[in-house]
């Protein structure tokens, strides 16, 4: 499966972000990088990412912070959160606010890129499911109250 | 009160009190005696008086038995028995008679009471003697009226010549005076006293004892007044002078005429001197041994209270000790008493202490390990990534075509030296905590080494993007302490870079320097984002954290060398508000006039 997907990368590390962004460049994917949570929330903002994969630990307003700025928004997009220190509660926490996944640094490429493939099906089964959603609600207010009594 | 006097109050007590005692039941015993053999004395003596009394009157009785069976009082009888005789001629004949038959008083009586002549009043010739005339009575204690109108005591006797027609009689008698007691043989310490009731006032020249007159005779006016109104025996103390030692132990007994009349007292006086002078030989010994008990008390008390004290004072000190941080501290045992049993109790306190502190930091040593093994494993980890992904990235670019793989390569491999060199720079940065060196102290102006720091770092702080303001408050006293210099500007420096890196959207950095008592107080402010309390809980926990970047060992080391210094650091932080780090130093002044 090659779609090409909208990514961002939020991560206080230069290198971490370099990295990151080659590995999904390699992969045939758009990346924004932020270094930091209110750049994030700004982007994010202006266009509807496919996946934002945000670092934890980070000065300032940190990642699991940005997931909440950025549900209450209204931001959809699929969220994954990764940490070097990660332990159970912020998984938790994490998990309750919507994230979708939770990776401990390090993570292979194999593992970013399926994690990419899992939001993006999420992504379409979403959008496929809203689709439907709608057909049914436009057919009911269009339509009689039983479809087949025409 | 220490426990020394009380004992000491309570020894001697005791001893007081027992020798008290004692002193007083000797003492009473003593009187009991005392007054029982006086008692025994006085009625021996008065026994002794009346046996003189009555060999006296047998005396009396035997010479006017002479004198009445004398030829010449039978002449006498038989001319004065022919009728119408004149008695005149016989006027002087008592007076021979008494004179030969040795009687002080002598009259020779008609049978109705007439004198015919009178030994001692020969002017009372031709008067009538007042008395009941009988044949055989027995002696009695008579006034006599003397010539010259003089009284005195006497004992008489009354006789009936025998064998004549004429029944005549005479009366004779000695008189009872100095001589009579002077024949009683009174003991040293007794004294016989006579007081013929001559006159209707007590006259103490009246008193008279085997020895002549007595002195202070006044002082006995109460018992022979007593004696002499009631006419029963008295007894009581009286005191012949003011001094206890001359009080005697007086008996008066009324001695009385046929018709019960008290002619004359008796005082026998016991001398209360050998009583006084033991009972005060019993109360002297009675002091001596007190005081020397006394002394005894002294010596006991400070004997056991040396035994006793000494090692409870002995265990506070080391209580105090182990208080003040000394966990080793080992009383001496020196007994197998209570106080023994205490002190070796403390000892297997303190040897627990110290074991439990053992363990203590043993655990701790153990928790710190891990701690340490945790975050270097974390520390690690952060680098670890990208690495990892960039060799992943490089050798997918490789068998990737048409990508730039020179460029891949360019940009790769500088993220891994980066890395590398962010790897060793964690490692160094750890090996430095593990060589902290000794502070080389030496007295240090903290005013001095924090302006070096301001001057130090106020660029950086104006030159931040967006800017933070730097106020310094430093005290314009020399705020002197020991202290390493190099050490002091690490871990004081440290503390700045922590405020400038908690703001990194802006604020003001503060620092305070200032005396507070005898401490130097220095204070970092900052106006960033501030900490939990969790979090400050935390804050000086090796390998603890709140940045991605730290090591958790900044604060760690800079509480370490505020530690060396004797001094204390600690965080005042708000959630919002920034915080304040306050460091305490022991100022040098303080520490001198202390020393």
């Amino acid at each position: 499966m090659n779609t090409k997907a909208d990514i961002m990368v939020v991560d206080d590390e230069a290198s971490t972000l370099a990295s990151l962004s080659r590995a999904f460049r390699l992969a045939g994917h758009d990346v924004a990088v932020c270094s930091n949570a209110v750049h994030a929330l700004e982007l994010a903002r202006l266009r509807p990412f496919d996946l934002i994969l945000s670092d934890v630990v980070m000065p300032g307003r940190d990642g699991l912070a940005l997931l909440e700025d950025l549900r209450a928004c209204g931001i959809t997009s699929p969220v994954v959160m990764m940490s070097g220190q990660a332990h159970i509660e912020m998984a938790v926490r994490a998990t309750k606010l919507g994230a979708l996944d939770f990776l401990e640094k390090p993570i292979s490429t194999d593992k970013l890129l399926l994690t990419v493939e899992n939001a993006l099906k999420l992504r379409r089964l979403e959008n496929e499911n809203r689709e439907l959603r709608h057909r049914v609600g436009n057919i009911r207010s269009s339509g009689s109250a039983n479809p087949w009594a025409a | 009160m220490s426990l020394r006097q009380k004992l000491l109050l309570i020894f001697s007590l005791t001893v007081v009190l027992a020798v008290a005692a004692v002193a007083w039941i000797v003492s009473l015993r003593t009187r009991q005696a005392f007054t029982k053999a006086d008692e025994q004395h006085t009625a021996a003596l008065i026994d002794q008086f009346r046996r003189e009394l009555q060999g006296r009157a047998a005396d009396v009785a035997a010479r006017v038995d002479e004198v009445a069976a004398s030829d010449r009082l039978i002449r006498i009888a038989f001319d004065l028995a022919a009728a119408g005789s004149d008695p005149s001629p016989y006027m002087a004949e008592a007076a021979a008679l008494a004179k030969d038959h040795q009687l002080d008083y002598l009259e020779i009586l008609l049978p109705d009471g007439t004198i015919v002549s009178s030994a001692q009043y020969p002017a009372r010739f031709g008067y009538k003697e007042d008395l009941h005339l009988a044949g055989d009575q027995p002696t009695f204690l008579k006034k006599e009226e003397l010539s010259d109108s003089a009284n005195e005591i006497g004992l008489f006797v009354v006789r009936k010549v025998p064998a004549s027609e004429l029944p005549l009689y005479v009366l004779g008698g000695k008189r009872l005076d100095r001589g009579f007691l002077a024949d009683l043989a009174a003991p040293a310490d007794s004294q016989i006293l006579l007081y013929p009731i001559l006159t209707p006032k007590f006259d103490p020249n009246a008193v008279v004892s085997a020895t002549g007159e007595v002195e202070r005779a006044t002082r006995f006016e109460p018992i022979i007044e007593q004696a002499r109104a009631t006419g029963q025996q008295r007894s009581s103390v009286v005191y012949v002078t003011d001094r206890r030692e001359d009080s005697v132990d007086a008996a008066a007994i009324p001695l009385k005429s046929p018709n019960g009349s008290v002619l004359a007292v008796l005082v026998v006086a016991n001398s209360r001197r050998g009583l006084i002078e033991l009972q005060q030989h019993i109360r002297a010994i009675g002091y001596g041994v007190a005081g020397i008990g006394m002394l005894l008390a002294i010596v006991a008390s400070l004997w056991i209270t040396s035994r006793i004290s000494r090692p409870i004072e002995r265990l506070a000190s080391a209580a105090g000790a182990v208080a003040a941080g000394n966990w080793d501290t080992q009383v001496e045992v020196t007994s197998h008493d209570e106080v023994g049993e205490l002190a070796q109790s403390f000892n297997h306190m303190t040897h627990q202490l110290l074991e439990q502190r053992e363990r203590l930091l043993q655990s701790e040593r153990v928790a710190a390990w891990r701690e340490l093994a945790r975050r270097l494993a974390h520390e690690l980890k952060n680098p670890l990534f990208p690495l990892q992904l960039t060799l992943e990235n490089l050798i997918k670019a490789r068998n990737t075509p048409g990508v730039d793989f020179d460029e891949i390569f360019r940009e790769s491999t500088e993220t891994l030296a980066a890395e590398i060199a962010n790897l060793k720079n964690i490692i160094q940065r750890f090996s430095d905590f593990s060589k902290m060196p000794k502070p080389q102290v030496e007295e240090v102006d903290v005013a001095d080494v924090l302006r070096k720091i301001s001057g130090l770092y106020e660029p950086a702080l104006t030159q931040h993007q967006p800017a933070i303001a730097f106020e310094s408050r430093i005290s314009d006293e020399p705020l002197r302490v020991s202290a390493d210099p190099d050490l002091l500007h690490r871990a004081l420096s440290n503390l700045v870079l922590n405020a400038m890196d908690a703001m990194p959207d802006g604020g003001t950095l503060t620092i305070n320097a200032a005396r507070n008592g005898d401490s130097v107080e220095l204070r970092v402010s900052d106006t960033g984002t501030g900490m939990t309390a969790e979090e400050c809980e935390r804050l000086f926990t090796p390998y603890y954290t709140t940045k991605q970047h730290g090591t958790g060992l900044g604060l760690a080391i800079v509480q370490s060398v505020i530690s060396d210094h004797n001094g204390t650091i600690r965080v005042e932080s708000t959630p919002g508000s920034g915080s304040t780090f306050v460091v305490e130093l022991p100022s040098l002044a303080a520490s001198a006039a202390k020393a």
